[in-house]
């Protein structure tokens, strides 16, 4: 459905986000992108959504390229539906709940942007949303967080799109109702068949929501797969590592706050992300515990395991019992 | 940073290209004849002729532009038709008295504007009277100000004096008139800021160190009230700096504004048209100082464009 | 004053001069802001050395007990009850005198490093602070002990940090520099805000590894705010779950985990091992319902709407805090779970 095709993203001030991606979210499927802050993830999803363009590589939309031009994308943009991180920032202030949920009809001149017809299919929405009864008048202010995601769901429902793209959609909610909202984006791809883009750090979470996940470090994909997969024997370093460093389920099995047995060396101290490695090397080098040589002088390329999955290591981790 | 300063030089240098540019333009759309200006009695068309060629009125746009900006570097401004002086010559003076009166008013709005700002939001019973006063001021014409001033102070009760001139006791009330006018737009940044800054997280920090509120509002909360302060202070100075007309007519203080005022009454292109270039000149220049004082005090400038 | 923070007053009538005297006591505590309750009547004890984890989520007033036992609510806020920091009742002090002792008293570590650093100060100059007006030292002798402190947390090239500012740093460096400035003076007591929420997982992971190794060597104890049941695990001997204002389950960190007794524990921890264990495509186990609004008071248990097993009882008696079994565990449930339901939920 949505396809990077050796994609490498270059912001103002050479800051490379995005180094030869290259990453396809077939067409029904789920596609999960799981990284920390630099990965990249969201610079993906920004070129999903046609908000940037690559600087090389191409972004392909059913087949075809983006086009240029605000114009030339919004029939591309009717067919993806999205809903972000922050519910607080995502919902204009000053518009209705029916004017923010219809919107889209609006933009893409679909019926029901205005009027009576609109009015229903947002009652509709809503309820389908879990605010059944919702007053239609009433502004974003008046909801709690989750309640304003489930407004956002629905305005990224209403026009009826092929393709759903979360961006952390559950990052900023409380716990328990993370788990609603989840729910809510997992039913809603299901009775409409829409492929899903979603995008989180939350390592576990993406094993319930994608069936393919693609684990990135500082702008490249270092290992894809399917989650369970990745997470009972990662091939890549920096994946084991992840998953080592997400909490323990009891205090029994404590190991975080216990020792430093199994650190992953500490990112450097200057802001704005891990330092960019040399083009030519492996990404992960400066971190990795299992480095050599000509990590730091060869870039690795995604090697297929089989028809599964990909790493991109010289030295992957072979399979061995990992305790959850 | 040195990159971030070499960027707003060039943008600056820019501006007052552009500016200088404007103001030749407006030479040709203005109407009238310079020579006429120049010598009104002036009955024989030979005469206006030879004043014309003089003045290189003949030539060609750009030449005339060429002239003109060679001259503009050498700090030739052209010369004054009613009084025949060099501009430059006229101007440079006045600049000194008015640069006189911009500081003193910057001096005196900042520390009314600042004391009323802190008092606000210090002490919430003086809030409101406070709020009233910045309207007050806000809505009073600057000219009704400095004319009530000069009845009260200079008429009634005989402090001040009441005849021109540029000394010392005559700076008071004009700065003061300039302080009031411009207090409630300091007090209004001051009191803002200090209240977020109060609100913020990183006060609260401060205060679960133990510091104390003096020391707290002190090297905390003011230290992040310059910066948007700064920033006004510099658009306060060029702004002044270009002429405070007003408060140098009601006054007659001899500045730049009061030169301005009268060449326009007589028609004396060349004096309003310098006035103008050393406006320009002085708002790009005070913006770029207060630009780069603002990125000395807030270090999370330093690397914006 | 034999044992005690360095640099404090001594404060007569003051009781509790016992070495081993606990890091914090709450008695009775509310808070009320306005008409809004936050907090009602919480008792708490955190022992010296011990990690005692606050969990909540909006609207349960964790954070407005935190800061309440920090002293750091604003004035506006109307708080009662008896709060006792290393033997002293700080509760009753006026507020000039609580601020000349809290910095050896207790240490704050705020959620948001960007926001709780000032952004114009060197993050050097802002630990120095603690000890130049606390421990009397001059400008020298300060900022080497903030440089001193900053090794402490882990911090490579600690000279060279302290002359940055904060938005140079990376979440985990400014993380650590706020845990610098919190432990400056050694306080026996540490509120932390969730402070690795806004971290990624790495990170989190390293700090909490850091905490590990100071927890060791310091005797301080720690009130930590979070709502990561796995943060929980990794860090807390006891644990308290507020809901609505109220503490409604606590008790030893294992016996939260094995057996808890409060449906909403039992639920926060149903929702974590689901996420982490369950079958892949199948729907996320959730509480029904959301967080009750803040302040919302009403008869009856507030988790009523989303609890399934309620009955009558439960509209109408607030229930209060009981023993749930095994000792020091206790939870406020007309009908508390047992550890069958628990050990269900993992099967």
């Amino acid at each position: 459905m949505i396809a990077f095709e050796q994609v490498s993203k270059r912001y103002r001030g050479a800051r490379l986000a995005l180094d030869d991606i290259t990453l396809e979210l077939p067409a029904g499927g789920s596609l999960g992108l799981v990284g920390e802050s630099g990965s990249g993830k969201t610079t993906c999803v920004r070129l999903a959504l046609g908000l940037e363009r690559p600087t090389s590589g191409r972004v392909t939309f059913d087949g075809a390229a983006y086009p240029a031009g605000r114009g030339g994308l919004r029939p591309l943009r009717r067919q993806i539906g999205f809903v972000l991180q922050d519910p607080y920032d995502s919902l204009d202030a000053r518009m209705t709940i029916r004017d923010i949920v219809a919107e889209p009809l609006r933009i893409h001149r679909l019926p029901g942007g205005r009027g009576r017809r609109g009015d229903d299919l947002v009652a509709e929405l809503l309820a389908a949303v879990g605010l059944p009864g919702a007053d239609l008048r009433s502004y974003p202010s008046r909801y709690s967080g989750g309640g304003r995601q489930r407004i956002a769901i629905a305005r990224a429902l209403i026009a009826s799109p092929r393709v759903l793209i979360c961006d952390e959609p559950t990052s900023s909610l409380d716990v328990s109702v993370q788990s609603q909202i989840v729910n809510l984006l997992l039913d809603a791809r299901r009775e409409r068949d829409l492929s899903m883009l979603f995008v989180t750090h939350d390592l576990d979470l993406i094993g319930r929501v994608a069936d393919t996940v693609a684990v990135m470090y500082t702008g490249r994909v270092v290992e894809i797969g399917p989650a369970e997969l990745i997470r009972r024997s990662p091939r890549h370093p920096y994946a084991k590592a992840l998953h080592d460093a997400v909490p323990a389920d009891h205090p029994r099995c404590r190991r975080l706050a216990a020792t430093h047995a199994t650190k992953v060396p500490a990112a450097p101290l200057v802001a704005g992300g891990v330092e960019r490695g040399v083009p030519d090397s492996c990404v992960f080098a400066d971190r990795c515990p299992r480095v050599q040589d000509r990590c730091r002088r060869e870039r690795p390329p995604m090697i297929e395991e089989d028809s599964l999955r990909s790493y991109a290591c010289f030295f992957p981790l072979p399979d061995e019992l990992m305790s959850s | 940073m040195a990159r971030a300063v070499i960027r707003r030089l060039v943008f600056g240098l820019i501006a007052v290209i552009g500016v200088v540019t404007l103001a030749f333009v407006l030479e040709f759309v203005v109407p009238g004849d310079p020579a006429k200006a120049i010598a009104p009695r002036a009955q024989s068309p030979a005469v206006l002729a030879s004043i014309r060629a003089q003045l290189h009125l003949n030539q060609p746009v750009i030449v005339q532009f060429a002239d003109y900006f060679g001259n503009l570097l050498r700090g030739n401004l052209g010369t004054s038709y009613v009084q025949h002086q060099p501009v430059a010559s006229l101007i440079g003076p006045r600049l000194l008295t008015t640069g006189a009166l911009a500081l003193a008013g910057v001096v005196a709005e900042v520390i009314m504007g600042s004391a009323l700002g802190i008092l606000a939001t210090l002490y919430g019973r003086v809030r409101a009277l406070v709020g009233a006063i910045n309207l007050t001021l806000l809505a009073v014409p600057i000219f009704v100000l400095g004319l009530v001033l000069l009845l009260v102070f200079g008429f009634r009760l005989g402090i001040a004096p009441v005849t021109g001139g540029a000394g010392a006791a005559q700076l008071a009330l004009p700065a003061l008139t300039l302080g009031l006018i411009g207090a409630p737009w300091y007090a209004q940044i001051v009191a803002d800021q200090m209240q977020d800054s109060l609100a913020s997280s990183y006060v609260r920090t401060a205060v679960s160190k133990g510091l104390s509120d003096a020391y707290i509002l002190r090297r905390h909360v003011l230290r992040n009230v310059l910066s948007p302060a700064i920033t006004m202070i510099g658009l306060d100075l060029g702004a002044y700096l270009s002429g405070v007309v007003t408060v140098e007519v009601v006054f007659v203080w001899p500045g730049i504004g009061l030169l301005a005022v009268n060449a326009l009454h007589d028609l004396d292109r060349p004096i309003v048209m310098g006035t103008v270039i050393v406006g320009a000149v002085a708002v790009v220049f005070f913006n770029l100082v207060a630009d780069v004082a603002r990125m000395f005090v807030d270090p999370r400038t330093r690397e914006e464009l | 004053m034999t044992t005690g923070p360095p640099g404090l007053p001594r404060l007569a009538g003051l009781a509790g001069e016992t070495p081993h005297a606990p890091a914090l006591e709450i008695s009775g505590l509310t808070v009320r802001y306005g008409q809004v309750l936050a907090v009602a009547d919480a008792c708490l004890t955190v022992e010296a050395g011990q990690v005692v984890a606050l969990i909540g989520e909006t609207g349960s007033g964790k954070t407005s007990l935190a800061l309440a036992a920090a002293r750091l609510l604003p004035r506006s806020a109307a708080v009662t009850g008896l709060i006792t920091i290393a033997g002293y009742e700080v509760s009753g002090l006026t507020a000039s005198d609580f601020r000349r002792m809290r910095a050896g008293l207790v240490g704050c570590i705020a959620q948001d490093a960007m926001a709780a650093l000032n952004p114009v100060v060197p993050v050097g100059r802002q630990v120095g602070e603690v000890f130049a007006v606390h421990a009397g030292m001059d400008r020298r002798q300060a900022a080497g002990a903030a440089v001193a402190a900053l090794a402490q947390v882990e911090i490579r090239r600690p000279a060279a940090v302290a002359r940055l500012y904060p938005h140079q740093l990376s979440g985990g460096m400014r993380q650590r520099v706020m845990i610098a400035m919190a432990m400056a003076l050694s306080p026996p007591l540490i509120v932390a805000d969730e402070p690795t929420k806004a971290l990624d997982v790495s990170t989190q992971a390293e700090i909490l590894g850091l905490i590990g190794e100071l927890r060791a060597r310091m005797h301080s104890g720690f009130l930590w705010i979070t709502h990561d049941m796995g943060v929980v695990a990794e860090l807390a001997d006891r644990a308290a779950v507020m809901y609505a204002g109220r503490i409604v389950e606590i008790g030893q960190v294992e016996q939260i985990f094995d057996a808890p007794a409060h449906p909403y524990t039992l639920g926060l921890l149903q929702t974590r091992r689901d996420l982490r264990s369950g079958p892949a495509g199948a729907p996320l186990f959730q509480i029904p319902g959301s967080p009750p609004a803040h302040g919302s008071e009403r008869a009856g248990c507030p988790f009523l709407p989303r609890c399934s097993r309620s009955t009558q009882v439960c509209a109408e008696v607030n229930p209060g805090l009981v023993p749930a079994g095994a000792s020091g565990h206790l939870s406020a449930c007309h009908h508390p779970a047992s550890a069958a339901d628990a050990t269900a939920v993992t099967a």
